[in-house]
């Protein structure tokens, strides 16, 4: 109970420090790292499966497009999470 | 990562993530986020189907709204309810290919769902302090080390014949039996070890998770060879 109590309080005086409007400084390094590339390889791999195995056919273009949807969508910025999802320790 | 930004700065694992870092701002971040979510949607219901595309718009509502911002801080079975949403992308595949749903996507939802927890379970165990310091109610740091590893060796225990029953419920040959059959052996021995492991030690738990990814990976990648490679190359072909 303290500690999540704890950790709003924390929340609220970061989100009042980063109010900020000026740009900052990513680049597209930052932006790709916020994808998680490594945890994605996992997610891609199991809809791949899910996506061949079942049965009827699919063209290949129309696969690859499901295929990057689901990664993009599954993508931790899409999520807005942290590090604690399963499969994102590395 | 937008939401977590406050947790990902004092956790030593994710400290350095963009956010945290102050090089990407959080608003940045959020709207970075909503845009790929929304156009990821929207890309998917209109080049292959509905079906496929409310599944991945229930899933990223489901980890947002759900995980991220309730359950993860408030309950020690954050992960277990947290896990569904990452054993959603094969039946996500699955709804591309068929349109329609059945008992086979639900499995191999079922087999990530029940992988996740002692998965992840297994790293918490060696990095309890980092969550405890972030304020997360990881269930080593709510409900103590023990009561952990039995639960770890309580889910493999449920996990091991999930990943076994694609074999006898016909779906895969005795290939993929036998792989699901020894590694789940392999899961089941090092959940075992995790049990009598006390705490300053940390092998076992960090075998277990290491272990966790390959098991997963082996099962899905056996079952591809198994039953779609075959229908993979024929739709290349065509």
């Amino acid at each position: 109970m303290s500690l999540v109590s704890e950790g709003a309080d924390y929340r609220g005086s970061l989100s009042a420090g980063t109010g900020l409007a000026e740009p900052s400084l990513a680049t597209v390094g930052d932006y790709f790292t916020l994808m998680k590339p490594r945890v994605m390889s996992l997610v891609v791999f199991t809809a791949l499966v899910g996506l061949a195995v079942a049965p009827g056919s699919l063209h290949p273009v129309t696969a690859f497009t499901a295929l990057l949807c689901i990664a993009v969508g599954q993508a931790p910025p899409a999520r807005s999470i942290c590090g604690t999802t399963p499969m994102s320790m590395r | 990562m937008w939401y977590d930004a406050d947790v990902d700065a004092v956790m030593t694992r994710t400290s350095r993530r963009p956010v945290p870092m102050g090089r990407v701002q959080p608003g940045e971040a959020l709207a970075f986020g909503l845009t790929l979510a929304g156009f990821s949607v929207a890309t998917l219901g209109l080049l292959v189907n509905w079906l496929a595309a409310g599944l991945l718009a229930f899933t990223i509502f489901f980890y947002v709204a759900i995980y991220t911002a309730w359950l993860k801080r408030s309950t020690p079975q954050n992960i277990v309810i947290g896990g569904a949403a990452g054993a959603f992308p094969p039946m996500i595949g699955w709804a591309a290919t068929t349109g329609a749903l059945s008992l086979e996507p639900l499995l191999l939802f079922l087999i990530i769902f029940f992988w996740t927890p002692p998965h992840f379970w297994a790293l918490a165990l060696y990095k309890t302090d980092d969550y405890a310091r972030a304020g997360i109610p990881m269930l080593p740091v709510v409900s103590g080390d023990a009561s952990t590893r039995r639960q770890i060796l309580l889910y493999t225990l449920i996990l091991v014949p999930l990943g076994i029953a694609p074999w006898p419920l016909g779906y895969t040959g005795a290939i993929y039996g036998m792989t699901a059959a020894i590694s789940g052996a392999i899961m089941l021995m090092l959940g075992w070890q995790v049990l009598r492991e006390r705490p300053p030690a940390e092998r076992a738990s960090r075998n277990l998770f290491a272990f966790s990814i390959l098991y997963l990976f082996l099962l899905f990648a056996v079952l591809l060879a198994d039953r779609g490679w075959g229908g993979l190359i024929a739709r290349l072909a065509t």
